[in-house]
């Protein structure tokens, strides 16, 4: 590996934290500062012990999915759907919980990277209506958040959350449909412009059969064209596994996926030359996803002005790096689910099988304006308190009605000794935004605070300054 | 007794005689055109909406009681509201003793009850219902809430394409309806509007600035701006004009109290959305139900009179909806569960006044619960195209049956 080419201050160990990770804890900063740029890089990427764990009734419902639906009478029918209904809820909750609420570096980018596949291999929850599929598509991108892009394509195509979404139980020898097979190449692995539409109808004749039985893969070896396929050049009696073959062998492939990761993580679009430079790597590495990311963490052109600064945060990168860097607790049922609905971003909701379209499209003024309402709310519940036993019985009482038990300490969390407003300011300044304000409107901002801050002043001033413009980016 | 001012307006007159022409066949024509002209003027863009969302599950038999029914009261020996408390409307039924704020409305002729609304295969869970109600449909996850759909559809005619203002739908709450959710950011959550202001203002701090060399950061900056230009006429709006009438002191007084200030204001908004809470009464019904319903008449007469006080009553109409109703027998608790079809109060100058729908049939349950009559899409398909101008089947998908409250 040659030696890293950036400058690694402040600005570049924070932004690597941002973008990796959403957010950092002040501790986090300190040692990744300390260490280095390469053993941080390595230490976002070494193996995390986090693993999804299945919803307490999944047996269950797999169980009784077992039994055909047109031996289930309307009541049980009802019941079943309603209780999958609410699965569903409780599952994505838990997701987005759990995101929320990683404690190490590693952690986070494991769950940034399982989410970055479901936004690449995107099912609706509006058609996949069942909890089953989509926990065990859920655990399939854990499984293979930092693996191999290979295998995991080779799984999706056997995936029944993706089948059943692009209709290919439907698909068969004698009524071929083509909508999977067009989604893999234009979504999944090429890119539009890199196969023809006589590929796509050869590549549905490979997938024929390719179905769903209860809740598992099956093969339906009488609905499968086993006759001869002419795909992307190549000629054969194709299966599934061998079409997804095929397509691992365009380069159009690894240039593909290599756009899509650079763009997840650095907001820009890469420029042919880095496409290459980076599709090379992947295809080294015969399509591991690791030494990709660590390439483009290492890459200068990665802490580039292009790059720093210029992104506008996913709902899910506001909120999961929200609750990261200042330690925030919001396990408060349904509020995290709403308000990422609100914001435009609950994990299987996506507006169609593109996924989300991303940069400006988050923000318009009713979503900026959620996204302020959420920290003015989130200060709204903190005060300061004069001691533990005091925030204690005013967190039950916030639990006993019913409202959001949010935990913020934000004095812990950046231990500040200043309390001059202006020090203070400028300190905070550095930490929280990945374009700082400059010495104009730290003077302008603190205007309106006295000139020294008690506790509370300071929690009022940092939960004001997450309400600016600048917050957005990262 | 009739409130009402003596000296009509000349689209009070012509509505007024548009009852006539139910009654006579007589009429001339120049007055039937009239009044089809006045309706159609009526629903284009001065027109307003205001909803009042019963959280929790409105108890709707102990909220318009059917008196004369025996089963009603084997069902709930504790509960039952007594005969000669309820507020009688008809010989069968009555509201319940706190409602006096209603019966004044109902006597007004600015009131209409729809009784037993539902929606078919009913859910009893307070999240799923109440998406479906937000949502204007029984198919799981629509991403779109059903007043949001007007502001796409409006954005998306061709005639119009224009781009809508984000105050055109204001959640008046800390957090955004999800019946408002839509594709072109329109809608704005505010309770309280000096708040809002100071808060974008405190925003916006630090602008200034019009270039700040990164692209990124302008874009927001300017969203950020127009959200302000939104907070500050909100915030101008309510401070326009005073509250011309003594509201009782809570929290639904208090919205309503912004909302009818808003309104005089002069705001450009056609949907105003409240919540309130506290429905979900599975124990001690009796205290605490007394106070809600209590809340919720005086806020809305409150409410009606400022109005007509502040002059806007002509343009204003809003309804309560509560996501289900309760189960007909009372629980061990001396409270009610989770049920079915409740009624919905239709209010405002513009209603025709009555009682829409029979009295729940108890000798017909449902598992245990009053079953609905009428689809609450119907409601919603009636102010759609009767009262906002906008075509219901563009927001429903379906056509459903008008009902006579307009």
């Amino acid at each position: 590996m040659p030696k890293s080419k950036v400058t690694w201050d402040a600005f570049s160990c924070m932004h690597l934290l941002r973008r990796a990770g959403d957010g950092f804890t002040y501790n986090e900063f300190r040692w990744a500062q300390k260490a280095g740029h390469k053993k941080t890089v390595r230490a976002i990427l070494s193996p995390s012990t986090f693993k999804p764990r299945p919803f307490s009734n999944y047996k269950d419902i797999k169980r009784r999915l077992e039994r055909p639906w047109g031996k289930l009478d309307f009541e049980e029918r009802q019941e079943l759907q309603k209780d999958m209904r609410m699965e569903v809820e409780g599952l994505l909750e838990d997701w987005v919980i759990g995101m929320t609420q990683s404690r190490y570096m590693n952690d986070a980018l494991l769950h940034k990277m399982a989410f970055f596949w479901h936004s690449l291999f995107v099912v609706e929850a509006q058609k996949v209506r069942n909890p089953v599929l989509i926990y065990d598509q859920i655990s399939l991108f854990y499984k293979y958040a930092l693996g191999n892009y290979a295998d995991l394509l080779k799984e999706m195509v056997r995936n029944p959350a993706l089948i059943m979404y692009l209709d290919n139980q439907r698909n068969r020898k004698s009524h071929p449909n083509e909508n999977f097979a067009r989604e893999i190449m234009e979504l999944f692995s090429l890119g539009r412009g890199n196969y023809s539409e006589e590929d796509i109808k050869e590549g549905a004749r490979a997938l024929t059969g390719y179905s769903v039985k209860h809740t598992e893969f099956q093969f339906k070896k009488n609905f499968h064209d086993f006759g001869k396929k002419h795909i992307l050049g190549v000629s054969g009696n194709w299966d599934g596994e061998e079409f997804i073959e095929i397509i691992l062998d365009q380069p159009a492939c690894s240039e593909y996926i290599a756009r899509r990761i650079w763009g997840y993580f650095a907001g820009t679009e890469a420029s042919e030359e880095l496409t290459q430079e980076l599709a090379g790597i992947l295809r080294k590495n015969k399509y591991e996803v690791k030494p990709l990311l660590y390439a483009i963490f290492m890459h200068p052109e990665f802490y580039s002005t292009k790059v720093k600064g210029r992104m506008i945060k996913s709902p899910m990168s506001f909120t999961v790096g929200f609750t990261r860097q200042f330690n925030v607790d919001l396990s408060q049922p349904n509020y995290l689910k709403r308000l990422l609905r609100n914001l435009g971003q609950l994990p299987y909701h996506a507006p169609n099988v593109k996924g989300w379209p991303g940069g400006r499209t988050w923000i318009d003024t009713s979503r900026l304006t959620t996204r302020q309402a959420f920290t003015a709310h989130i200060n709204s519940l903190n005060k300061a308190y004069k001691n533990d036993m005091e925030k204690k019985r005013a967190m039950k009482k916030m639990k006993m009605m019913g409202k959001s038990n949010v935990e913020l300490n934000i004095l812990k969390a950046f231990p500040v000794k200043e309390s001059d407003t202006v020090p203070y300011l400028n300190y905070l300044n550095e930490f929280i935004f990945a374009v700082p304000l400059n010495s104009n409107q730290i003077t302008k901002l603190s205007k309106s605070y006295p000139r020294r801050l008690d506790d509370s002043g300071k929690q009022t001033l940092f939960l004001a300054m997450l309400e600016l413009p600048n917050y957005q980016l990262m | 007794m009739k409130k009402k001012s003596i000296v009509c307006t000349r689209r009070d007159f012509i509505r007024k005689s548009m009852g006539l022409v139910a009654l006579s066949s007589t009429t001339p024509s120049f007055l039937t055109q009239a009044a089809a002209y006045s309706s159609k003027h009526r629903s284009s863009d001065d027109s307003i909406l205001v909803i009042i969302q019963l959280s929790g599950g409105n108890d709707g038999l102990n909220t318009v009681i059917p008196f004369m029914n025996d089963i009603y009261y084997e069902s709930r020996p504790t509960i039952a509201i007594p005969k000669d408390q309820c507020l009688r409307l008809t010989d069968e039924i009555g509201l319940h003793p706190g409602m006096i704020g209603f019966k004044r409305l109902y006597e007004q002729g600015r009131l209409n009850i729809i009784q037993g609304v539902g929606y078919p295969n009913p859910d009893r869970s307070h999240f799923r219902s109440m998406d479906i109600w937000n949502n204007g449909s029984t198919a799981p996850y629509t991403e779109s809430g059903w007043i949001g759909r007007i502001f796409d559809h409006e954005c998306n005619n061709a005639h119009l394409k224009k781009k809508m203002s984000p105050t055109k739908a204001l959640s008046i709450s800390n957090s955004f309806n999800p019946s408002l959710r839509n594709q072109n950011g329109v809608g704005i959550a505010v309770q309280n509007p000096q708040k809002l202001y100071n808060q974008n203002k405190a925003a916006n701090k630090t602008s200034g600035e019009a270039k700040s060399g990164n692209n990124e950061l302008d874009f927001i900056m300017r969203t950020a701006m127009n959200a302000q230009v939104a907070a500050e006429d909100i915030y101008n709006a309510s401070r326009k004009v005073k509250n011309k009438h003594n509201y009782p002191n809570n929290r639904l007084s208090a919205d309503l109290k912004t909302v009818a200030r808003l309104i005089a204001g002069g705001m450009n908004t056609r949907v105003y959305y409240l919540n309130f809470g506290g429905f979900d009464t599975h124990n001690g019904q009796l205290n605490k139900h007394h106070q809600l319903l209590t809340q919720l008449a005086d806020a809305i007469n409150a409410f009606q009179e400022d109005l007509i006080k502040l002059k806007v009553d002509d343009r204003v109409m809003g309804f309560t909806f509560s996501e289900f109703g309760r189960r007909v027998a009372e629980n061990a608790n001396a409270g009610t569960d989770h049920g079915q079809g409740a009624p919905s109060f239709v209010f405002g100058n513009a209603i025709n006044p009555g009682i829409i729908g029979a009295a729940p049939d108890l000798a017909k349950l449902n598992r245990g619960d009053v079953a609905y009559q009428v689809d609450f899409r119907s409601i919603y398909s009636t102010i759609l195209d009767k009262w906002l101008g906008i075509p219901s089947k563009e927001i429903l998908n379906e056509h459903y049956e008008h009902l006579k409250f307009i």
